[in-house]
């Protein structure tokens, strides 16, 4: 045993056995107070790879209920759910009344959500398709779908849009991006109204 | 005649057994030679099973320049009680169940083998681990780092892994106030 006196520094451990090592921490909270700790611990925890290789392992932490009906409501975990912290900083950091939506909140229709992103449809008188939307209320960021081609559908305003879960096993990122492709169903594929579980991939802090 | 053959029968059996020694002699950076159960080097380190098969083990001792002699000293100590306590289908099996618990907790002697480590000693077993592509030993090493930050303030964790808090003062409060709910509400 060495004496006390002179511990060695984890930072002289490569970053691919920190990633190792931050892996098996399975507290969202632990590590976001890693990544506290110096500038390296942040950088590796923030980084694509290791997320990439974190979501693999471990899906991301439901922090709460997303409400699908008008208005859209999210309900975080409450204690003694273990994600009750993060849940609660989620509701406070994100805008859950989706104000950043073009036009405003009110012209839009919450279809699906997952992965913390939410799908909203919009009538369009001009067009046979919808407008599509998909948006990160944490980053208050959208994203505007063009129509899917090669459907031929005249009734497709009147379909259920869902978002498709993600299958490379890519999950979120430090960039924005629509985590799956969008399909389309002529069959109602939730009831809507129903609360959906709702885990927000983006609370590890990739950006402190 | 017939005698003759038997005895250079036996002569052949014991050379090949010679040749076919059950240890295999490795050298740490600063030259000092371990002896190991090959049976035990090969089925714990990719690296090292690779070797065996490639035949490039030296019997006066294969150099291993990267790891130094109390890593490796670790390291043999390590596979030799790991030859002694799991049989190999329990290996298996738990290479298997990834899917259920994404990583195996350790055993109790394997607790026990790590706790008693320095934190330099441990630092150095966990790059050795990674180097000689030992995937139960980097698990445990892994696991125990880990346990040794769980909980802990980012003021603890500077202290128990002698980190220099390289953030200005401004950053810091900033992450303060992002990451209020990890700091305070656990």
């Amino acid at each position: 045993m060495s004496p006390p006196a002179a511990p060695a520094s984890l930072q002289v451990l490569p970053d691919e056995l920190l990633e190792d090592i931050f892996l098996r921490l399975d507290a969202v909270a632990d590590l976001a107070r890693g990544s506290a700790a110096c500038t390296d611990f942040r950088r590796v925890i923030s980084a694509r790879r290791f997320r990439r290789r974190l979501r693999f392992l471990r899906p991301a932490p439901v922090l709460g209920c997303l409400a699908l009906y008008a208005p859209v409501e999210f309900r975080p975990a409450e204690p003694p759910h273990r994600s009750a912290p993060a849940a609660r900083a989620l509701a406070q950091a994100a805008d859950f009344t989706f104000s950043f939506l073009p036009g405003g909140p009110n012209d839009w229709r919450a279809c699906d959500a997952r992965d913390g992103r939410v799908l909203f449809s919009r009538r369009s008188f001009t067009a046979v398709f919808a407008d599509l939307v998909v948006c990160d209320p944490l980053h208050r960021r959208y994203v505007q779908l063009s129509p899917v081609p090669g459907t031929g559908c005249s009734g497709y305003q009147d379909l259920d849009p869902f978002l498709d879960p993600a299958t490379d096993g890519e999950g979120g990122g430090a960039g924005f991006a629509i985590p799956s492709d969008l399909r389309c169903s002529a069959v109602p594929t939730r009831v809507r109204g129903l609360p959906l579980l709702f885990g927000h991939q983006d609370m590890v802090p990739h950006h402190v | 005649m017939e005698v003759d053959k038997g005895k250079g029968e036996a002569e052949e059996t014991r050379k090949v057994a010679e040749a076919d020694r059950d240890t295999v002699t490795l050298k740490s950076s600063d030259g000092k030679l371990f002896e190991v159960s090959k049976e035990a080097a090969a089925r714990l380190s990719t690296v090292l099973a690779g070797m065996i098969a490639g035949g490039s083990i030296d019997d006066n001792g294969t150099d291993l320049k990267q790891i130094g002699s109390e890593a490796l000293e670790n390291v043999v100590d390590y596979c030799n009680k790991h030859a002694n306590s799991i049989p190999s289908a329990a290996l298996i099996s738990s290479s298997i169940s990834f899917n259920t618990a994404p990583f195996k907790e350790p055993e109790e002697w394997e607790r026990k083998f790590v706790d008693r480590l320095s934190h330099d000693a441990l630092f150095d077993l966990v790059e050795a681990a990674n180097f000689l592509g030992m995937e139960r030993l980097l698990d445990v090493t892994c696991h125990k780092i880990s346990e040794m930050m769980k909980g802990k303030s980012p003021d603890q964790i500077r202290e128990v892994f002698n980190i220099k808090n390289d953030y200005t003062k401004e950053e810091l409060e900033e992450i303060r106030q992002e990451l209020a709910w990890a700091f305070y509400d656990d």
